[in-house]
This record gives structure tokens, sequence and C-alpha cells, in this order.
């Protein structure tokens, strides 16, 4: 087997000109790990990547592979393999020639070239497409024979950049199914970039959220999903997204009142404890996921209207006017008898209530 | 009334054609029918009885097969000068990222046209001399793969900039070197256009009188596009027999190199690859 590699950035800042792609972003990856790069279009991830995998130089910083400075070094010296958004299968080679130019290159001697590729494609069950050519194939076999090719020559690291955006949702899914299952067979260090945040969660065992060349949060995807450490997280993680709505917040006599556009909220304080004292004349944020609001029978905190419901198959979202603000709510529960413009009661899990404040985006709980 | 009008026109409309079309086809004709006749004339005849005894009097003339012999060796010659160095440096040109390099090449494709042109004969000639290529079949070479290379550069690179770099990005993660990316993905990948490029500069050359009549001395370096003016008698009067035959053969390689390279890559004057 390929010896484990881990990886190391430290304070790394890559600029094109004036434009500062990579701002000081470090990070580990342990060996073996899949770890996923996320963020917005344009907030430096395929940098970073290019940059572990030395198709850029670092303007700043140090990138260790095992304890050893790779910073300057070539691509051909790190060992790597790189699955590209386009795949970049060469159209003028067979698929058996695309898989095995790792090999080629390598001056692996023919038998034992073969034998690896044939070997290779069964794996990814492509061994019947190994005479054709690359435009003869549809998406998903492409994509195949680009992960076949990466993982012939078993590299010590494995990078990836979105390569399943070229695919429809449904080879989405599978693909993504395909590659978590190959990368835990194998334990090949993984790092894959996307701006799809369902994979990230899906598939990583870590990931980082960029922003504008920073990264806002380092974590499991759960911790992330969780407790997003600012505003931004919280709005790019989670599908239906989170709920987040300004509000005031004012504490009176061992009570909190919770005021949002158009309706106010009274909860004891130790219902809602914050990490830093309030302050009645700033903005803050009040976060909640869908799937912590809860419709009542009774008697609950508040009181929505239903604007909307919208079934999902397995379960039900619905979207009520919380005074003046919208709230999504998710609930596994299929025929709820609910009519549009009808109030229901709803209760709020305060466990996993997460304030911000509104200026610097912090989480304050 | 109507009817009438519309007839003549369409009767007018096709001896137009007739006439253009037999204005273009009797020169092609005459050099394909007038070498097989006993006594060729400036006349198109039909050879009644065809012979090759043209042909085999200008065989017998050691003089005109070194010609040809001259002729392919420039005209290869150049072409793969002009093919190698002009992928090389349409690569460059293509990947490198260098301030003002369209303007460079602009520069150079509109000046290139000199090079080859009569006005610069005279310089071109005296450079050579200087540097003892004067009668030389690389003096010759080199002229015209200067001439041709702008030109040549400039339509590689457009073949250059269709191919994706993701592709040798991906080879160079692999732990390929530049040199084998090179050959392993450019060259057939820009294969296409260098087809068009090494037939064009072929044609060329192979045609051309001006530069090797200057630039040569001895009769036994000239290509046959000028061993053809040899063909007179001692007063000067053209020798129709000699020059029917010789202008056939002469046709050939380029005719051929078309058919071939039409055949085997197909002509495409746009980059990139699909299948
Ligand atoms: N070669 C380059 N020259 C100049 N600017 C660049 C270059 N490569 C990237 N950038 C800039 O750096 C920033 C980050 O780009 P990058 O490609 O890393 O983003 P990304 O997160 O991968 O985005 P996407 O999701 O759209 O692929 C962008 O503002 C981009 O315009
Ligand atoms: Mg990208």
């Amino acid at each position: 087997m390929t010896q484990i590699t881990g990886i190391k950035l430290n304070s790394i800042v890559k600029r094109f000109g004036d434009v500062t792609a990579v701002n000081n972003i470090s990070f580990e990856i342990k060996p073996g790990e899949f770890f996923a790069l996320l963020g917005p279009s344009g907030c430096g991830k395929t940098t970073t990547l290019r940059l572990i995998a030395g198709l850029e130089t670092a303007t700043k910083g140090t990138i260790l592979f095992n304890d050893q400075d790779v910073t300057r070094a070539e691509p051909k010296e790190r060992d790597i393999a790189m699955v590209f958004q386009d795949y970049a299968l060469y159209p003028h080679m067979t698929v058996a020639e695309n898989i095995g130019y790792p090999l080629k290159v390598r001056k692996v001697n023919e038998k034992e070239k073969a034998k690896k590729v044939i070997e290779t494609a069964k794996q990814f069950k492509i061994d019947h497409l190994l005479d054709r050519k690359p435009g003869q194939l549809s998406g998903g076999q492409q994509q195949r024979v680009a992960l076949a090719r990466a993982l012939v020559h078993q590299p010590k690291v494995f990078l990836f950049d979105e390569p399943l955006s070229n695919l429809d949702a449904r080879l989405r899914l599978e693909s993504r199914t395909f590659l978590k299952h190959i990368q835990s067979k194998l334990g090949i260090t993984t790092i894959y970039v996307t701006h799809d945040q369902a994979e990230a969660l899906a598939l990583a065992d870590r990931m980082a959220v960029l922003k504008d060349g920073q990264i806002r949060q380092l974590g499991t995807p759960q911790e992330i999903y969780e407790q997003p450490a600012d505003s931004f997280v919280a709005d790019f993680i989670g599908d239906p997204p989170m709920n987040l709505i300004d509000c005031r917040l004012n504490p009176i006599k061992g009570n909190l009142e919770i005021l949002f556009p158009g309706i106010k909220v009274t909860i004891p304080e130790e219902k809602l404890v914050l990490n830093k004292k309030v302050d009645p004349k700033k903005d803050y944020i009040f976060g909640i996921r869908p799937e912590h609001v809860i419709l009542a029978d009774r008697k609950g905190d508040i009181e929505g209207k239903v604007y909307a419901i919208e079934t999902l198959g397995s379960m039900t979202l619905i979207t009520l006017m919380v005074g003046d603000s919208r709230v999504r709510v998710n609930t596994h529960e299929m025929n709820l008898g609910l009519k549009i413009e009808q109030e229901v009661p709803i209760k709020l899990n305060y466990d996993m209530v997460r304030i911000y404040e509104k200026e610097s985006g912090l989480l304050i709980k | 009334m109507k009817d009438f009008k519309k007839v003549m026109f369409r009767l007018g409309y096709n001896v137009l054609v007739v006439f253009l079309s037999a204005f273009f086809a009797l020169p092609i004709l005459w050099l394909i029918f007038t070498p097989f006749n006993e006594k060729p004339t400036l006349a198109l005849e039909f050879p009644l009885n065809p012979t090759l005894a043209n042909f085999a009097k200008v065989f017998a003339n050691d003089y005109t097969i070194n010609a040809f012999q001259n002729s392919l060796i420039q005209s290869f010659g150049a072409t793969f000068l002009v093919i190698i160095l002009a992928s090389l440096a349409a690569y460059a040109f293509s990947r490198v990222r260098l301030p003002g390099k369209g303007i460079i090449m602009y520069i150079l494709v509109l000046f290139s046209s000199v090079v080859t042109g009569i006005a610069a004969m005279v310089p071109v000639f005296f450079l050579l001399l200087k540097v003892g290529l004067i009668d030389t079949h690389i003096g010759v070479i080199l002229v015209f793969s200067g001439g041709f290379l702008p030109t040549a550069v400039f339509l590689l690179k457009d073949f250059v900039d269709s191919i994706s770099t993701t592709y040798e990005e991906s080879a160079l993660v692999a732990g390929a070197s530049r040199l084998q990316i090179f050959k392993d993905i450019i060259f057939p990948l820009t294969r296409p256009g260098m087809v068009v490029v090494g037939v064009f500069t072929f044609v060329q050359v192979w045609s051309n009188f001006l530069i090797p009549f200057l630039l040569l001395r001895s009769s036994e370096k000239m290509p046959a596009a000028v061993a053809i003016y040899a063909f007179t008698n001692d007063v000067g009067i053209p020798k129709i027999d000699l020059i029917s035959a010789y202008s056939l053969l002469y046709t050939i390689p380029v005719v051929a190199i078309y058919i071939f390279t039409n055949k085997k890559y197909g002509f495409r004057f746009y980059g990139g690859l699909k299948g």
C-alpha cells in the first residue's frame, strides 16, 4: 500500500497581481483524511488546491507533506493525483492510454502497465470501454476514467476540483457514494473542492469553509452544521437554509426579551445563555435550523401564520410568517391538515438556537 | 413577355458559366493532354495516339531530374524547419504570459512577407553572401523559413490556444516533464494545424522561382521551378515537347501532397479535437 501522507499549510498567501486569491490560510490534514474545501465562487478554493498540487507557487507561507517542505517542489516531485472539473481526458488517446499515462511517464514497463490498467479499469467497471476515445463516453463514464487515471499509480494525495459538477443530479449522487466508498477503502489522503455544501457535508471527515480567501470555519461536518461560527457560515450551510432573523435583545429582571420585527418573545434568561453581555442597542441575528422549529399542538412559544407548504417527499417544508419574518419549518410528518393563512403555535428548541452579532457576524451562542 | 425575359436570363447565365469554366479549364486540359501528343504545340489537342516519348526525353536529361531532387530538398527542408520551429514558437506564444505579445505577433506577420518579397532581395542576397550561404540549399531553406515562419506561428498559435491548459496540468501532476507534455499532448493535438502549415509551406517553396533563381548560382542546385526555363533551343524558342511533359511532372508532387494529407488528416482550419 502507499505511504499515507499528512498535509500542513502554514500561513499561505497567494496573490495574482493585486488580487489576493488566498489570504493567510493555515490548516492541517491528517493522514488518510477526507478533507473538503467549501465556499462560494471566487473564494480561492481552486487556488488553494493548485497550491497543494504545485501548479501555483505560494506568495508566502509553507506547505508540508509529512513534515517535508514542498512549497517550491514541482508537481511531479509531490506524487499526487488530481481530477479536474472538466476531467482533462486526452482526446486523442484511448481510455486505456489515458489511464496508463501516469505509468507511461514513470517509465513502467509495458507488461506491468497493461496489467495495472486493466486492474484499475475493472475496479471502476470501465474495462469494456478501454479501446474507446473519451469523446465516445458519457459524462459518468468520463468521470470514472478520470478517477481511474488518477488512481492508477497509487498517489500519496488525491486532489479533486469539483469533479461532480458536470454530472446530472442522479449521477452526481451515485458518483458521490462511489467516491466515498473508494476513498474509505483506499485510505488515501484526499482534498476535495466544492461549492456544494451538501456534497462537502456528505463526503468530508473534516472541512474548511472559505470566503474571500480566508477560512471562516474549520471542523467536522457535524460541528459546522450545528454550530456555524459566523452568520456567513450559518447562511451557507444547510438545505433548506437556517432561519436567520434580525432581532434586538433586551434583558429584563431575569428574563430575556427577543424583539423580532413585528413580534416580541420573552423567555427566562437561563434558556438562552450568551457568552457575551448583551447590548439592547445592538442588532443581533437569531438563527435556528428549520428542523428545530417544532409545530406545537396547543400552546407554543410564538404563533405563526402559514405562508406556504411544500412537500419534499420524505419531509414537508412549511414556511410561516412570524411577525414580519418568514420562518421555515421542516417536519417529517406528512399529513398535517394545515391550510394557508392558518394560525399555528410553534415551539423553538432553544438548545439549538444560535445568536450572532449583526455587525461582526460572530457567534455568541 | 415575362417568360421570355426569364428564359433569356437563364440562357445568358448558362453561357456565362460555360465560358468561365472553359476559361479556367483550358490550361488544365492543355497541361494534361499535351505531353501525350507526338508533336505538342500551344494548341489544345486531344492525344489520338498517346505516347510517352516526351517523358522519355525529360528523363533522359540529367539536369532536369537533378532539378527535381533539388526542389524536393528545398521544399521538404523548409517545410520541416517551419513546422518544428513554428509549433515550438506557437506553444510558447500561446502559453507564456508576456506583455505586448499580441503586438509582437502582428508586427512579425506584417513584415514577414517582406522577407520573401522582391524589395528585400538585395539585402537578403548580401546577407547570405556575408555569411557564406549563397549558392547553398541551406541558404534557400533559411530564407524561405524566415519568410513563412511568422504566418505559420500565427496559424498554429490559434490551434494551441484552443487546447485547454488542463490537459497539460493534468499531465504535469501525473508526473510528466515539459518535453513529454509537448510530445504526448501538444504535438498530437496541434497536428491538424501543422499539416495545414506544412502543405502551405511546401507548395509555396515548390512553386517559387525568384528566390532560388537569385540565391543560387550553379545550375546543378537549381530547383524545378527554375530549371523549366532551360527548355529553349539555341535561339530562345521554347521546346514545347519538353516543357509540357516537364510541367505535368512538376505538378504531381503538389497534387500528391494535397491528396495524401487530405486523406490521412483532412484539412482543418481550426484547433481542438473531439474524439
Ligand atoms: N491565474 C489567475 N490570475 C489572476 N487571478 C486569478 C487567477 N486564478 C484565480 N484568480 C482569482 O483569484 C480568486 C480565487 O479564484 P479561485 O479560482 O481559487 O476561486 P474558486 O473558489 O475556485 O471559485 P469557483 O467556485 O468559481 O471555481 C478569484 O478572484 C479569481 O479571479
Ligand atoms: Mg474553482
